[in-house]
């Protein structure tokens, strides 16, 4: 009787087989004590986003497009309480001694058509002039920022806000009394060229654990276009427009809509103070 | 002769079993969590365990929460000492389209345990072909554009150097 394998033939396979069986035992080992059987999926936060109000706005109706017929009155006996504003829309709340009205954009109050609106004041037009009526300053009590502070200004006569816009010089920041305008091509540029920015300002992330608390302004370089902005070193970026900066993502979004945005409010918290720089972008 | 003979077998079967029984999906998944710590997250992925690799196709890739990529294909092959990841149909995220090319055709990168401190690459995208390497030493990349196309979107990334543009930066 013949064997079909011979036995040096049978000690190879053997061998072959067990060199095998512990480079597999090997790799067992190492799966069962450092490798994980389940992947990282990436679970995607609500992208749900507050409104964003200036003042206590949220409890008043906003009445569209109505048309309060009065006798022609001054616009400085009209007090500006709140603006919301935003890309297509324009609500304000001014009072009249006792009296409060909500306007939205083309509503007539006194002869006076809002028009337009920034984050601090409201533009009427009567006739052929227009008229700029500043938000007063807020009250302050526990609970509200301190920081909001508006000068009261009488109203005055001032050149339609286009042709004041168009005077801006191409990629340059103006400061105003309470608000800074922005050339939009400047923020353009800081989104084409981002290694410009970090070259200008240092940001890292505020952590609590593992959430995000804000932005941290590590440095502002003098005289860059982030120091005109106001921001200062330590300065921490709590929000923008209304939305928490609590991820990266959510800073992100504020970057992915810069095109349409045309104010910018940051909350800031600088030392134990929590403050607002306001933008109006042209 | 008999013993050298049984030598060198036995490292060749030791090295076949090893790249055979790699477990490739648990040491993918060890590698994802790697990459969670520097906050890059590969999501969606279907993922086929081959002989000598794997095939990760419909990636969505995130890095710091943000969409950067959409890629259509990922083939990893590995040896042991010489490795291939290979990656086809990226799209990065439209709301990008300022800082990242917006379509790359695919990214080859090669490891070598000769080299082991250096990543050798190609792209190709519809910025053109660029050819570079990451250098683990030097912590830095570098990538030569060999053939430019559409470089409008990256130009203030780039540098004008004597063989064309290039791209560098240190980590």
């Amino acid at each position: 009787m013949r064997h079909l394998f011979s036995h040096s033939s049978m000690r190879w396979y053997i061998y072959i087989l067990a060199l095998m069986l512990i480079v597999k035992l090997v790799w067992l080992t190492i799966e069962m004590i450092f490798l994980s059987t389940r992947g990282v999926e990436y679970i995607e936060s609500s992208q749900s986003k507050s409104l964003y109000y200036r003042t206590f706005f949220a409890s008043q109706k906003i009445y569209k497009k109505r048309v309060v017929t009065k006798p022609m009155s001054d616009i400085n006996s009209f007090k500006l309480l709140a603006i919301y504003h935003s890309n297509d829309t324009i609500v304000i709340t001014i009072s009249k001694g006792s009296k409060n009205s909500v306007l939205t954009k083309d509503d007539t109050i006194d002869g006076y058509t809002l028009i337009d609106a920034t984050a601090t004041e409201a533009i009427f037009s009567r006739g052929d002039k227009n008229y700029r009526l500043k938000l007063i300053k807020s009250k302050e009590s526990p609970g509200v920022q301190k920081s909001v502070r508006y000068i009261p200004k009488v109203a005055e006569v001032i050149p339609p806000p286009i042709k004041r816009r168009e005077k801006l010089t191409k990629g340059k920041i103006v400061q105003g009394d309470d608000v800074t305008i922005i050339d939009k091509s400047l923020l353009d540029h800081y989104g084409r060229n981002m290694n410009d920015i970090w070259k200008n300002i240092g940001i890292k992330e505020v952590k609590d654990g593992r959430d995000i608390k804000g932005f941290r302004v590590n440095f502002v370089k003098r005289g860059s276009d982030f120091s005109k902005l106001g921001l200062r070193r330590g300065d921490i970026i709590k929000s923008v427009n209304g939305q928490e900066l609590n991820s990266y993502n959510s800073a992100f979004e504020i970057y992915k809509n810069m095109d349409s945005i045309e104010n910018l409010t940051l909350t800031i918290k600088r030392g134990k103070e929590e403050m607002e720089l306001n933008y109006e972008i042209n | 002769m008999q013993m050298v003979k049984k030598v060198l077998l036995s490292i060749v079967i030791i090295l076949f079993s090893t790249i055979i029984f790699m477990p490739k999906r648990e040491l993918y998944y060890r590698l994802e969590e790697q990459l969670l710590s520097n906050d890059i997250i590969i999501n969606n992925e279907k993922i086929d365990s081959s002989l000598f690799g794997l095939t990760l196709t419909n990636l969505e890739l995130y890095m710091k929460g943000i969409k950067i990529a959409d890629i259509d294909r990922v083939e990893i092959f590995s040896l042991l000492f010489y490795n291939t990841i290979s990656a086809k149909g990226i799209e990065s995220d439209s709301s990008l389209y300022k800082i990242l090319p917006t379509k790359v055709n695919s990214i080859d990168a090669k490891y070598i345990v000769t080299n082991p401190m250096s990543v050798a690459m190609d792209l190709n995208g519809t910025f053109g072909y660029a050819k570079g390497f990451i250098s683990f030493s030097d912590q830095k990349m570098h990538f030569d554009i060999t053939e430019e196309r559409s470089i409008n979107a990256l130009r203030s990334m780039l540098t004008k150097g004597d063989k064309g543009w290039y791209y560098e930066t240190s980590f």
